[in-house]
């Protein structure tokens, strides 16, 4: 619909800046996260350190990812509602070069974290001997940062596109971010599978899911979508960009999280289900681990976390619309998110021996939010070098438009 | 003079932005019984003609609830009390393989119910009187049509045609008990 055509726009917004306390929060978490990651190896923990780097690593990568295959998403369904947020999905995709690099730094923990690193226990084991052609730390480096560069150099072209409307105006580069777009997203399913194997299921090597890269896609669509909304939930709630961004947009992203909720449980539970009704002892050590005592309770927080109480609060409509309500719940599922990962992370420790027991995730939680808070800073500095809106994208008007 | 006969007034529109506008000044106006017939859904339209949140997602939730309540409670009542069977030596109480089932009796309750309730609640809430069928076909193709129904507490034919012409409405005419027109 065409109706704001005829309304002159509202008046451009200029740049967004994060505010100073939020940029020295962040410093401080990201300070506060090395640190804890060095005193946890330098005290010889290095399965821990490691692992808690994992969990960081892997939570702000999946916030680039989600964005880079949000923004695909949305030319190819030409999802206009979403207008607006584009900046700041642009400038989540700028974690990709850094977050990249960092995820790559688990190559230096792999003996640590993973069993199939380690000559001496493949040699012993026929199933890790089997696997080898594929669990091999070669391939892992090969693997993960061949993706990431393809991941970049899309990012790089989604946003240089952008830049470029900003600048010229006309319809060019939305096709053309349409065709990329859909070259991006086959490119994307392959290789994003295959990096979630090789980063968080080969964590147990002898396991196995035909779910897995479904499940940890979901996982990175509902973080970034919370993300999402936590920003544009303060943006509204700050009245920054009054007149671009309205309880319309904040419904529709309210929506979108909700559905990524249902659809992670839909998820989780198909995984769990068929493993628990088929109950081969292969596939049920995996869930036998993280049922069974010490860990019970973290992957009932994680249900709550990431499906029941998110599922409850953002069933009103007006809880979706409501800033004050989105954005704790959205907090929530960030929180569930890493809990989640823990989850994944943890029980594997331990190499197939006594397993790590459950615990208070202390140390996985500060780095990770030194990684968060790192992935701030990068976000912040991105999204403060160009216009807040692109004001010359021709959807723009619908976007204004938008009733949900 | 205006025969008795005449059941309402209508003239229409042509964008959906024009319609949006025009809803939102007979609204102001103060009429209560008119509709806007449109090719499609027009985004907006229930605030511009200032209709009140429908109250079936209420029954769709009710629904949801009792469907979720139904399956559990006849699968546990089955499978652990009527007929206990040892399926691969899982409990009886076996609840994760409950879950399907349960999810689709809650789609199917809330779905069907919502659906059967919003056809009955479609009879019953809408205005006293709506434009006979088929009296204005451009509605299914690409005309906005206002209807104001001559049952409007507000009702005065005169002053509605006058009204409606300000709002920069075609076609304006009265309907009567054949759809026909008697202006």
């Amino acid at each position: 619909m065409s109706h704001a055509a005829t309304t002159p726009l509202p008046p451009p917004p200029g740049r967004l800046s994060l505010p100073l306390p939020v940029r020295a929060v962040a410093l401080l978490a990201a300070i506060a996260g090395a640190a804890t990651f060095a005193w946890t190896l330098s005290r010889g923990e290095a399965a821990l350190a490691w692992s808690a780097y994992l969990i960081g690593a892997f939570f702000t990568l999946g916030l680039a990812i989600f964005a880079i295959s949000w923004l695909a998403i949305l030319a190819l369904s030409r999802g206009t509602w979403a207008v607006t947020l584009r900046r700041p999905t642009e400038a989540m995709t700028t974690w990709l070069l850094p977050g990249g690099l960092l995820t790559l730094g688990i190559g230096f923990g792999l003996r640590a974290l993973f069993h199939w690193a380690d000559p001496e226990a493949v040699a012993a084991d026929p199933l890790l001997t089997h696997k080898s052609p594929f669990l091999n730390p070669t391939l892992f480096w090969i693997v993960v940062a061949g993706s990431l560069v393809v991941w970049i150099a899309f990012g790089a072209a989604f946003v240089r596109l952008s830049r470029r409307q900003d600048r010229e105006g006309g319809i060019t580069a939305s096709l053309r971010t349409r065709t990329l777009g859909a070259i991006f997203l086959v490119i994307f399913a392959l290789s994003f599978s295959v990096v979630s194997f090789y980063l968080l299921l080969s964590l147990d090597a002898h396991w196995f899911s035909t779910m897995w890269a479904a499940l940890v896609f979901t996982d990175v669509a509902q973080t970034g979508t919370a993300f999402l909304a936590v920003v544009a939930g303060l943006l509204v709630a700050r009245g920054r960009l009054a007149g671009f961004l309205n309880e319309n947009h904040l419904h529709a992203l309210g929506k979108m999280l909700f559905a990524w909720t249902g659809f992670w449980a839909y998820i989780y539970f198909c995984q769990y289900l068929l493993i628990w009704y088929a109950n081969i002892p292969e596939e049920t050590v995996y869930f036998l681990r993280r049922t069974t005592e010490s860990w019970l309770p973290h992957l009932l927080v994680v249900t709550l976390l990431k499906f029941v109480i998110p599922f409850l609060l953002l069933l009103p409509r007006a809880a979706k619309r409501n800033p004050r309500i989105l954005v704790p719940t959205a907090m929530l599922l960030l929180l569930g998110q890493f809990m989640e990962l823990y989850v994944m992370v943890g029980p594997a420790l331990g190499h197939g021996a006594e397993p790590a027991p459950g615990h208070l995730p202390g140390v996985e939680l500060l780095v990770t939010l030194g990684f968060l808070g790192l992935f701030t800073l990068v976000w912040g500095w991105s999204l403060a070098r160009h216009e807040a809106v692109p004001l010359k994208e021709p959807a723009l008007a619908a976007c204004l438009d938008y009733h949900s | 003079m205006m025969p008795t006969s005449t059941r309402g007034l209508l003239g229409h529109f042509c964008t959906p932005d024009e319609a949006l506008a025009a809803a939102a000044r007979v609204r102001d106006a103060g009429y209560r019984h008119f509709d806007f017939l449109t090719p499609f859904p027009v985004h907006g339209m229930e605030e511009a003609m200032g209709q009140k949140r429908s109250w079936i997602p209420w029954v769709t939730g009710v629904l949801a609830i009792c469907g979720i309540l139904f399956a559990l409670g006849l699968q546990y009542w089955a499978m652990v009390f009527d007929w206990p069977l040892n399926h691969g030596g899982k409990p009886f109480n076996a609840w994760p393989a409950f879950i399907p089932i349960t999810f689709e009796a809650m789609v199917f309750w809330a779905a069907l119910g919502s659906a059967v309730v919003a056809v009955i609640a479609g009879k019953r809430d809408t205005i006293p009187q709506p434009p006979p069928l088929l009296v204005e076909t451009g509605a299914t193709v690409d005309r906005f049509v206002l209807w104001i129904s001559a049952t409007d507490p507000r009702w005065e034919p005169a002053e509605v045609e006058a009204f409606v012409r300000s709002l920069g409405a075609n076609g304006v005419r009265f309907v009567d008990v054949s759809g026909g027109n008697d202006a």
